[in-house]
């Protein structure tokens, strides 16, 4: 265990920190200096991560036909138009040995590394593993204002063990954070002086603070270390943000980058009222459609003009979800995937793949679909069984992937039993994970708990 | 005596919740609750989190003490003349609240910012967890907002005591003053001098390129992203092996437990002195700050976390102007036991009368004025918040079962630190399992047939359905009846077992609430878990049992009032041991 969370703390290595500890311009500069090597370099490539809950109902929500006679049955349908660019795999294991097989395994389905607690992270997941490698923090957003609240049911993303990133909701904030380098627009207006000032004295102010705390950090036991060190690496994203001087690289991503045309999108947003996690109202389906077509057109934006690469939008909680087929509010989503109601539930997977046939739409209008993996992840397969899943992945042809095919992956068992998790005739997860690293210039060929892993996907490779 | 260290807090111990929001502190349920059955091959299996009292469990940090299988007997048996194992050193970010009340006092400026919220923890249901608490991304940016937006202000009233420093922030002499000043209000403590030198370099060089009061402003922005404004600290002086807290550590240990806040004058006074060892002394600045108004407003949020209410107030089919007297009700009910009647847990528990507004006569029937605002409600019907509506209500559009599940749950997790495990993956009941006949049928007699059509899920279900079913006498909206709409009778008789002292037979909710108003787990479950909230920690019984029952050793019934005092002592406690 503790090897292989070793293995997995790149977050924090010595490196990592020695970047949030210099003065001056070397603050961020073997980040970007490790970018303009990979702009040299073959296609930058870029991930995004779509995430529903409460699984799938297997025997619709897949493909048929191998490559070539490739088919998609019906919760699929919304996707006929896009199968060029799909991959549809069935069979994957998300392997553990503590077998939760369950909504708690959120917080496992992009680490692939279990410990102790059912709803803890141990590693960081598969965006952050991409955005380590890379030097750019992943964006972690979620469409629904409901998300309030700090939760396990949230708790796709790990900066690394223990530490859940968390998500954004606001588009504001959204459009900040990708484009806080500044946007085309931004950089053609002159810096005034003053402003000028005011950057190189928030820069000032956070090299004191990165020296005042690495003084403390050497005062406090082993174990808390990691709260400061987490401090630091929250810091480094404050500084990005704050000294930020309007320069970007207008289509470093290799895509059309025009990003105001989206921010103008904001303004009109409607205001959603935030809701408790398990207690929403109905009528929200239109406001979770809007809100995640706008964040989805910010993402894309963002991989057009290089300012973000990696990615994650969270469209509805673990276990919980507004149902946008009845338009009812949430947990019904959960509710409905618990009963036999399956015209409801195939109506839900219907209007997903419509968001997700919306998102491949956002991402080939701006030039990035073949430069971009998308994954659509349910959280679980079909009555919370974490074993012969149905994965989609679109995209990423540039990168090498393979598009156009269904992927059986033969799966030994019953999904309900635990043993299956474990049973090495089943297909590791983690090696889906193995092959979009790989894609994205992630050399490492074990990903996760390196005991689950047997190397990338062959089949999903060109 | 030889002592050894505890094992590192919760990151080790944790369990885990599921589906519902609530702590996890798994005690002997009824026989045959296991954390996890698998494969519907009705096997049991000994997998679960650490402390599920279910067998070792492979993940578990060979350090560890693993969590008793009966917490409360664990409690009890403790021998606490024993002196305590030591606490670890460690340091404690503080809350929006602590924030605050830190930067207001600090800056002489009102500060009221809105920071992320912080997560609830798995194990203790409360958002105080000093492990999950740290300096997310989006927490660190509003900091720095934070800061941005209040120390122009308070830079420039800075000024007005410091007149130097609008022209002389870059000489030494001019800035120490200043920074010892200021450094050591947001710091809680007095800066040392390498400190002084370091920020007054920092203020001379902003002095160098910025007016006086914006290089101010830039020293005071650091500050208040320093770690040593931002983490409570348990350190001393930070040797391995066993520390000796400082005295300023031991002042804002006292004051932030009780209070939220850091040091007042007086405390900071009694540091200076050195006269914070003595137990007397700590007892009485922490009775003092008991009065404030930010102690107060740390217990309400106690209570607010504490409850596991639903939201009332955004129900539909609720009169709004009775939703708000309802949500009055719980929040008026433990104020006025807490603080005018420096009352216990048994006073919460067993209240035959309640505070608030007339027109809860809605919901209780007729109400009778009495002493100092409190409401005598109807005889033999009420005791408590147990039986108060805001406690007692459920949405209307929610299942029957789901109401009695709820409500059981809801006693054995907050009223008996038990928490039956969630249910398995491959035996989630849907709300036709728990109504197998049909919506006619009463919650006993569909609780009856569930027990025989589904027994797997029956072992864990009998441990906290029938408490839910004793509240049956209360509808949806905690409205009292002794039969159901349709004519069929309501039977809440049982027996409460595998609940320590206030297992027995009950005749209904009331004397179910009477049984734990008057036991000992009812009491110890309490203090524990205000423990928890407050000292930012998950308790384990094994080691922590002294703590849980500090308060009740020193009295019986002690007014809930004491626990902050009891707790802060405990915590301004000199030793720490370091690594």
């Amino acid at each position: 265990m503790a090897s292989m969370n070793s293995k997995r703390h790149h977050v924090y290595s010595r490196r990592n920190l020695l970047r949030g500890l210099g003065a001056g311009a070397v603050l961020l500069s073997p980040f970007v200096r490790h970018r303009m090597s990979l702009a040299q370099a073959a296609p930058a490539g870029n991930l995004l991560i779509f995430f529903t809950p409460n699984g799938h109902i297997k025997d619709e929500f897949d493909g048929a036909g191998g490559s070539a006679a490739f088919t998609l049955k019906k919760s699929l349908a919304p996707l006929e138009a896009h199968k060029a660019d799909l991959a549809v795999i069935r069979g994957l294991t998300l392997k553990t040995i503590t077998e939760v097989n369950s909504h708690d395994d959120i917080v496992r389905h992009l680490t692939c590394i279990e410990g102790p607690e059912k709803a803890k992270g141990y590693g960081p997941s598969l965006d952050h593993v991409i955005g380590n490698h890379i030097g750019q923090r992943p964006i972690f957003i979620t469409p629904e204002p409901a998300r309030h609240e700090s939760y396990w049911r949230n708790a796709l993303s790990w900066r690394d063990a223990g530490v859940a990133e968390p998500f954004l909701t606001d588009p504001t904030k959204v459009f900040n954070s990708l484009f806080a380098n500044g946007t085309p627009a931004m950089a053609a207006a002159m810096p005034d002086q003053a402003a000028e000032r005011a950057r190189a004295r928030n820069k000032s102010i956070l090299d004191f603070v990165n020296a005042d705390i690495t003084t403390f950090r050497g005062r406090i036991n082993s174990e808390d270390k990691q709260h400061l060190d987490l401090y630091l690496d929250s810091l480094r994203d404050v500084e990005k943000r704050v000294t930020a001087d309007g320069s970007v690289v207008a289509g470093g991503g290799g895509g059309v980058c025009a990003p105001d045309t989206v921010q103008a999108r904001i303004a009109g947003l409607p205001v959603t009222p935030v809701q408790k996690d398990d207690n929403s109202p109905s009528g929200m389906a239109d406001n979770l459609q809007k809100n995640g077509e706008l964040m989805t057109d910010l993402v894309a934006s963002a991989f057009a003009c290089g300012t973000q690469r990696v990615a994650s939008i969270l469209w509805q909680g673990a276990s919980e979800g507004l149902d946008p087929m009845n338009n009812t509010g949430s947990p019904n989503h959960h509710s409905i995937s618990h009963t036999s109601d399956f015209t409801s539930w195939r109506g839900i997977d219907v209007w997903y793949a419509k968001r997700f046939a919306y998102t491949l739409d956002a991402l080939k209008k701006v030039g990035m679909l073949d430069k971009t993996i998308v994954v659509w992840i349910t959280e679980i397969a079909q009555g919370h069984e974490c074993g012969d899943f149905v994965h989609i992945v679109a995209g990423g042809q540039a990168l090498g992937i393979k598009t156009g095919q269904h992927i059986l992956y033969p799966f030994k068992g019953n999904p309900g039993d635990k043993a299956v998790l474990k049973d090495p005739a089943n297909k590791s997860l983690a090696d889906l994970w193995v092959t979009v690293q790989n894609a994205i210039g992630v050399p490492d060929q074990t990903f996760g708990d390196p005991k689950w892993c047997d190397g990338p996907l062959a089949e999903l490779k060109i | 005596m030889a002592r050894t260290a505890q094992p590192p807090h919760s990151f080790w111990r944790q369990s885990s919740r599921a589906a519902l929001p609530a702590l996890v502190a798994v005690t002997s349920l009824v026989s045959g609750c296991q954390a996890d059955i698998s494969g519907g091959t009705g096997q049991t299996s000994t997998q679960g989190p650490t402390g599920m009292g279910l067998g070792p469990n492979p993940m578990t940090k060979p350090a560890d003490v693993p969590e008793p299988g009966d917490w409360f007997a664990a409690v009890q048996a403790a021998d606490c003349k024993v002196p305590d194992a030591l606490s670890r050193t460690r340091i404690r970010r503080l809350s929006t609240a602590q924030w605050n009340n830190t930067v207001s006092q600090g800056l002489a400026t009102p500060s009221s910012s809105k920071f992320p919220d912080d997560a609830l923890s798995s194990t203790t249901g409360f958002n105080t967890d000093a492990d999950l608490n740290k300096v997310s991304v989006l927490l660190a940016n509003a900091y720095f907002d934070a800061g941005d937006g209040l120390a122009p202000k308070a830079a420039t009233a800075a000024l007005q005591t410091y007149a130097c420093l609008a022209t002389s922030a870059k000489d030494a002499a001019c800035a120490a003053p200043f920074l010892k000043d200021f450094g050591a209000k947001l710091f809680r403590r007095p800066l040392t001098d390498e400190e002084v030198g370091r920020y007054g370099a920092f203020l001379s060089a902003q002095a160098a390129l910025d007016p006086g009061a914006t290089a101010v402003a830039s020293v005071l922005r650091a500050m208040l992203l320093s770690p040593n404004m931002v983490y409570l600290t348990e350190l001393g002086n930070s040797k391995p092996g066993e520390v000796t807290l400082t005295p300023y550590e031991q002042a804002s240990l006292i004051s932030y437990t009780v209070a939220d806040a850091p040091p007042d004058a007086a405390l900071v006074q009694a540091a200076q002195k050195g006269s914070l060892d003595n137990a007397a002394e700590r007892a009485t600045h922490a009775q003092r700050l008991l009065q404030s108004p930010s102690a107060r407003a740390k217990y309400a949020d106690f209570w607010q976390q504490y409850l596991p209410l639903g939201d009332l107030r955004g129900a539909t089919g609720v009169d709004p102007a009775l939703s708000t007297a309802i949500s009055d009700e719980t929040t008026q009910h433990f104020d006025k036991i807490v603080w005018q009647q420096s009352g216990s847990f048994r006073d919460l528990v067993t209240a035959p009368y309640t505070y608030g507004s007339m027109a809860l006569s809605t919901v209780y029937g007729t109400l009778t004025p009495g002493q100092n605002g409190a409401l005598t409600l109807p005889a033999g019907q009420r005791s408590g918040f147990l039986t108060q509506a805001g406690f007692l209500f459920i949405p209307s559009d929610a299942s029957v079962p789901h109401k009695v599940v709820h409500r059981g749950l809801a006693v054995r997790r907050r009223l008996l630190c038990q928490s039956p495990p969630p249910p398995p993956a491959n035996l989630m009941p849907t709300a036709s399992d728990l109504q197998p006949l049909g919506a006619d049928a009463t919650p006993l007699e569909s609780f009856t047939a569930f027990q025989s059509s589904k027994p797997a899920c029956a072992a864990c279900h009998n441990s906290f359905q029938p408490i839910g079913l004793a509240f049956e006498e209360f509808d949806n909206m905690g409205k009292y009846r002794t039969i159901y709409d349709g004519g069929k009778p309501i039977n809440t008789t049982g027996e409460l077992k595998d609940a320590g002292d206030a297992s027995g037979p009950y005749a209904n909710a009331v004397e179910i609430a009477q049984h734990i108003g008057q036991s000992k787990i009812g009491e110890y479950c309490f203090s524990k878990q205000f423990a928890e909230y407050s000292l930012g920690r998950h308790l384990n019984a094994a080691t922590d049992a002294c703590v849980i029952r500090a308060q009740s050793d020193a009295a019986a019934n002690a007014p809930i009032q004491k626990l902050a005092v009891v707790l802060s002592d405990i915590q301004a406690r000199t030793h720490r041991v370091h690594d």
